[in-house]
């Protein structure tokens, strides 16, 4: 379980990215943060996994509290896909990207290997092993980026606009492959149709502050809700 | 200015490999935990990717007409501090050799110390103790680069000379080698240096605090140490390349001889040491620089010296076809 | 750029393969290349014929691991200019007159200059085959194994990852530039300190979110990513052909032996 409190953080300049914002995600459930652009998703996925200091609040997962001495246990139990994947596959080939993380957690070369290829059988991805992600179509990255962080068997996971760089048979793909996926998970996004087909539940973020809390079906039919949010 | 290694003998170029190597390794404990923890490796591996994104940015030269690119070296200087940048330089270099054929193997080690330790080690430290005093203005910044880009170029132009002379392959001599290096380097470097403060300007415009702390690096106080190896591996290197090179008076004496029409003379002591290490070494390749007499003797002026060689090119392609051939039947049994 | 990229892309194909070249173990490749460059480039300066019998091994590999020739002449294009240059200044500066072929004055310096490109040709032909064959994770695994520091290895490797993400920015940055400065040449000098500072400001902010994928997985816990490949027999046999043949190559004239033998028949 996720469960965020009040959380604040704070841009350099001194305005407020995100603004006492609270929430829970229970065990296994799928939850939409939605809001336009600018609107502080990014900033509060990189904060509940210690990437940015938080200036009020708290996170917990799974009965965990993120602080400068947990955060190693924090990372191996929230993973985050990032938005572009090339940020996060910064090795010569797909396979030593998707170890990368299990050789981190204390696991054997041989270990590493099965456990990565295993992930990427799982995703359907693993004529890609070998392939460098230089060679790769955006698809392709993604699933490479998301076969990356599930590799270490995260026990929640955080998505961050996962659609983007997608054209729509990657799209359907990728929705596929997260239904089937086991994890809780919080997917940052703007493309509300993706949102819907995987998520029940939705949060929606304007300039950094919740604005609303409830079921997709019910937030993302609401015309005025959805039009002071930027969002269609 | 990449140096290729048919223009160097095995010993200058092992030479110059230990002593980068050893400037190498020297960046690497330089760099903090500290450094690391706050993203260093990422920053440096980007940057090299940078080098050569930047690089394929070809810029025109007014008045000129030509174009030019920047080498790299003492941007990264300025931009990461000399450590990150040397490691960053080494990187680009061994990619460049490895990928694409610019620049040798055994010359690697030339390249790195002309192309990354010449700006980065020295040049640039030197320019940062002059100008940037309590810190750095614009212009402090964009004189500093531009003179580190100018100046790192000619020095590494120059030592491509002095390392090519003491290789001996060459028999350009010194002051004409010299006379052409210098003058296009610094035709070059003028271009580079007018981009590299023009590059500075505009990131310290953008992110005056890039240059608050991450150029700090190590004060020229603890470069010291640094200068002291450098200086003890060039005169050790220079000490044994100059008992080898005065033993045989080829390449740069031949050439003064030539030009001036004196005969050579081999410096008696340092012969008889050179002569006495070259037989009791005598299984190391013997570079035989005193003239073409082994190859003049070998082929002569006859047609089966031609033969000979004809044979054996035809053997050395009849091999690779046999080769070839043993493989597909193998793949097809 | 984009020719830049294609051609990393290449030789990445390339070294996937799967030949007795690609299966050899890389730190029995760098032996061997380490072994052919010395004896190559420690030739006498106008020896023309003797280094002619390296070209076997070049045959030998490309045949064994199918490597293309336009790979390989690509390569050699680039190396030639360097290699003329000092060549050239040989065929100016040495006179000397060595044989004559009929009428024909051959010197030294001509002799001197053969000798000077056909050695860096060699010289480069070894380097395409050893990265025609061997993957650069496999090399940077060789080099951990032998003690090369761990961080200026992890940047030669993410170095050669990022490579061609960042010539798409450039190119992206050159193209839309051109369009709207309706150059065809080449960019501004007022405008390079721009973009190329521009584009070093990207590289900072990637940089930046590329340590924080990587702290997400863990980074700073454990050193190199270590690569088994175990050494088999067949792999000393190979170190221990070519050393010997390289060096044999060196002490004795092969295309000598030859001319005697030829002298005899006729």
């Amino acid at each position: 379980m996720l469960e965020v409190r009040e959380i604040t953080v704070i841009y350099p300049g001194g305005a407020k990215a995100v603004d006492g914002v609270s929430f829970r995600v229970n065990d296994g459930a799928s939850v939409a943060l939605a809001g336009s652009n600018g609107a502080g998703k990014t900033t509060l996925l990189l904060a509940l996994v210690g990437l940015l200091p938080l200036k009020a609040g708290s996170v917990r997962a799974n009965d965990v509290e993120l602080s400068r001495f947990t955060l190693a246990q924090i990372r191996r139990t929230i993973g985050l896909v990032f938005q572009n994947p090339d940020d996060s596959l910064f090795m010569p080939r797909v396979l030593d990207d998707v170890m990368f993380g299990p050789v981190n957690l204390g696991l054997s070369e041989p270990q590493a290997r099965e456990r990565a290829m295993e992930t990427l059988v799982s995703l359907g991805v693993e004529r890609l092993a070998e392939r460098s992600p230089l060679r790769l179509s955006g698809g392709e990255k993604r699933m490479a980026g998301l076969a990356a962080v599930l590799a270490m068997r995260p026990s929640i996971l955080l998505l961050d606009e996962p659609t983007a760089f997608l054209d729509p048979k990657s799209r359907r793909r990728l929705a596929d492959a997260l239904i089937r996926l086991p994890q809780t998970k919080l997917i940052a996004t703007h493309d509300l149709s993706f949102a819907a087909a995987i998520c029940n539940d939705a949060i929606l973020l304007k300039n950094g502050a919740l604005l609303a809390n409830g079921a997709c079906s019910a937030l993302f039919s609401d015309a005025a809700l959805m039009e002071s949010c930027d969002l269609e | 200015m990449h140096m290729s290694d048919a223009l160097l003998n095995p010993v200058v170029g092992g030479a110059m490999l230990a002593v980068s190597a050893g400037a190498i390794a020297l960046s690497v404990r330089k760099i903090s935990k500290e450094q690391l923890d706050e993203g260093k490796l990422p920053m440096m591996a980007v940057s090299g990717a940078f080098v050569f994104a930047a690089q394929m940015i070809n810029f025109t030269i007014p008045g000129t007409g030509s174009s030019g690119h920047i080498g790299g070296g003492a941007l990264l200087a300025a931009l990461l501090g000399p450590f990150p940048a040397l490691i960053t330089i080494a990187a680009v270099l061994l990619i460049q050799a490895l990928c694409f054929a610019d620049g040798g193997l055994i010359a690697y080690g030339c390249n790195v110390f002309n192309m990354g330790v010449i700006p980065c080690l020295i040049v640039w430290p030197v320019m940062r103790r002059v100008f940037q005093k309590d810190g750095w203005s614009v212009g402090r910044l964009r004189a500093s680069g531009a003179l580190t880009a100018f100046a790192g170029l000619e020095l590494g132009a120059f030592c491509v000379v002095l390392q090519t002379m003491l290789s001996g392959i060459t028999l350009l001599p010194f002051k004409p080698f010299t006379a052409l290096m210098l003058p296009i380097h610094a035709a070059i470097g003028l271009g580079e240096s007018l981009v590299t403060a023009a590059v500075l300007s505009y990131v310290y415009r953008a992110r005056p605090e890039w240059f608050a702390d991450r150029t700090a690096g190590a004060s020229t106080r603890s470069l010291k140490p640094v200068l002291v190896t450098l200086l003890i591996a060039t005169v050790a290197v220079g000490g044994l390349l100059s008992l080898y090179a005065s033993a045989y008076p080829d390449g740069l004496e031949w050439s003064i001889a030539r030009v001036s029409d004196e005969e050579p003379e081999a410096s008696a002591p340092s012969f008889n040491v050179a002569a006495t290490i070259q037989e009791t070494t005598a299984f190391m390749p013997d570079y035989g620089f005193a003239n073409g007499a082994d190859e003049s003797a070998a082929l002569g002026t006859s047609v089966s010296g031609i033969l000979g060689a004809a044979m054996t090119a035809l053997l050395a392609g009849g091999a690779g076809a046999a080769a070839y051939l043993t493989k597909k039947k193998r793949k097809s049994a | 750029m984009q020719e830049k990229i294609r051609s990393i892309a290449t030789l990445e194909d390339i070294a996937n393969g799967d030949s007795a070249l690609h299966r050899m173990h890389p730190g029995a490749k760098l032996i061997c290349l380490a072994v052919l460059l010395s004896t190559t480039i420690s030739f006498p300066r106008t020896s023309v014929s003797a280094p002619l019998a390296y070209l076997s091994f070049i045959s030998v590999s490309f045949a064994l691991a199918d490597i293309p020739l336009a790979l390989a002449c690509k390569r050699l294009i680039v190396a030639l200019p360097f290699a003329a240059f000092g060549g050239i200044s040989n065929l100016i500066f040495d006179r000397a007159p060595s044989f004559w072929i009929g009428r024909i004055v051959i010197t030294n310096g001509a002799l001197s200059c053969a000798s000077l490109i056909l050695r860096a040709l060699l010289c480069v032909s070894y380097v395409v085959i050893l990265m025609a064959v061997t993957p650069l994770s496999r090399l940077t695994a060789q080099l951990r194994r032998i003690r090369v520091p761990e961080i200026f290895v992890r940047v030669l490797e993410m170095t050669y990852r990022y490579i061609g993400v960042l010539l798409d920015e450039a190119a992206g940055l050159t193209a839309s530039y051109r369009l709207r400065a309706l150059t065809a040449r080449g960019v501004r000098l007022e405008h390079a300190g721009i973009l190329i500072g521009g584009l070093f400001l990207r590289t900072a902010d990637r940089a930046e979110r590329v340590h924080r994928a990587m702290l997400c997985r863990g980074e700073g816990s454990r050193a190199g990513l270590p690569l088994r490949q175990c050494v088999r027999r067949s792999d000393v046999w190979a170190v221990a052909i070519v050393s010997a043949s390289a060096i044999l190559f060196r002490i004795i004239n092969i295309p000598e032996v030859f001319a005697h033998l030829a002298d005899r028949v006729m």
